[in-house]
């Protein structure tokens, strides 16, 4: 059954992400079983005095959830960016609520339509070509893998710490 | 339940304890100018009073709308002995609501974001946020500093 699975292929998401210090196209990837739902474009509630990679919060089944921003969150030097999204993808993080123990959600705000690809075991294992990243992915404190996938760079976050609100401690301490 | 004071400001609903609400005025009168110091705003309140100035929209953005542009009223608030002039659009209106049952932000809104806004109310697809009153005093001296 989970041979079939992969044979008949893996179905993975690409966010377009703007990486100011790269030239070719960047993708943030999120596997099937990160990615909840796609929405269309909906009001935010921006909530002030907050960083500029969180575009606010969404309410999504009576929780509200953080709109992250790849792109302000990679760009930090730069201000952020217009708030005019295309798609809202709901993902699922993998971190859990430091205090209640809950798994916790996100919303991550995609400036252009999500791409959707049907990838085999075979292409996963061996299309991804590990490479370095730009400086500015480099030090966004969330990455996890930078890969060279035919013309494109795909990038993989672990946006844990910037849900549980240890990002910004996180990037304060001196780097070991 | 409680009462509260309901604004907007720009398409985002904030709710504040009606009893700190002094008064309702509007921004485009000609009569009263707003005055400037030490990089703070104020607007002149009669019997010599003065309100300092809060513009919540430059809180979110980071960058303050011109005063004159804007069509909207000042509410104007009570904190301890300070008084506040918080821009909004229109001339607000007081709800009741069940405040206990306010969501809280998700953990990833840390610090003087979290403690200026305590929680949120949800009514049928509106989200209005609480506001707390002293945080929102301290951050006129952050837009001061880094707004417009």
């Amino acid at each position: 059954m989970a041979n079939e699975r992969q044979q008949a292929g893996i179905r993975t998401f690409f966010l377009p992400m703007t990486i100011n210090d790269s030239t070719g196209n960047v993708f943030c990837l999120f596997s099937q079983s990160q990615v909840v739902e796609i929405l269309g474009p909906r009001p935010i509630q921006q909530i002030p005095r907050s960083p500029a990679y969180l575009k606010g919060v969404l309410h999504y089944h009576d929780r509200l959830l953080p709109v992250i921003s790849l792109d302000d969150l990679c760009n930090r030097k730069q201000k952020g960016m217009p708030e005019r999204y295309r798609q809202l993808v709901v993902i699922r993080t993998g971190a859990v609520d430091l205090v209640t123990g809950e798994p916790l959600k996100a919303v991550v705000a995609a400036n252009v339509r999500v791409r959707i690809a049907k990838l085999s075991g075979q292409e996963l294992a061996t299309a991804f070509v590990e490479r370095e990243a730009p400086p500015s992915l480099r030090d966004s404190g969330v990455l996890r893998g930078f890969f060279q996938r035919h013309a494109d760079s795909v990038a993989v976050f672990d946006l844990g710490p910037v849900v549980q609100g240890t990002f910004e401690k996180c990037l304060g301490e001196p780097k070991h | 339940m409680k009462t509260l004071f309901l604004m907007q400001i720009g398409r985002q609903l904030f709710a504040i304890d009606k009893e700190c609400v002094v008064g309702v005025g509007a921004q485009d009168d000609g009569k009263v100018k707003p005055v400037e110091e030490n990089g703070k705003k104020y607007l002149p309140l009669p019997h010599g009073n003065r309100a300092v100035i809060c513009d919540v929209q430059a809180l979110m953005t980071g960058a303050e709308a011109s005063l004159s542009s804007r069509r909207g009223n000042y509410l104007i608030v009570a904190h301890e002995e300070t008084l506040m002039a918080l821009t909004m659009s229109g001339k607000g209106r007081i709800v009741m609501a069940d405040v206990a049952a306010a969501l809280p932000l998700p953990p990833a809104f840390t610090g003087k974001s979290r403690d200026l806004i305590p929680g949120a109310l949800i009514n049928c697809t509106d989200l209005i946020l609480l506001v707390d009153l002293k945080v929102l005093l301290d951050s006129t001296d952050w837009v001061a500093h880094h707004g417009g």
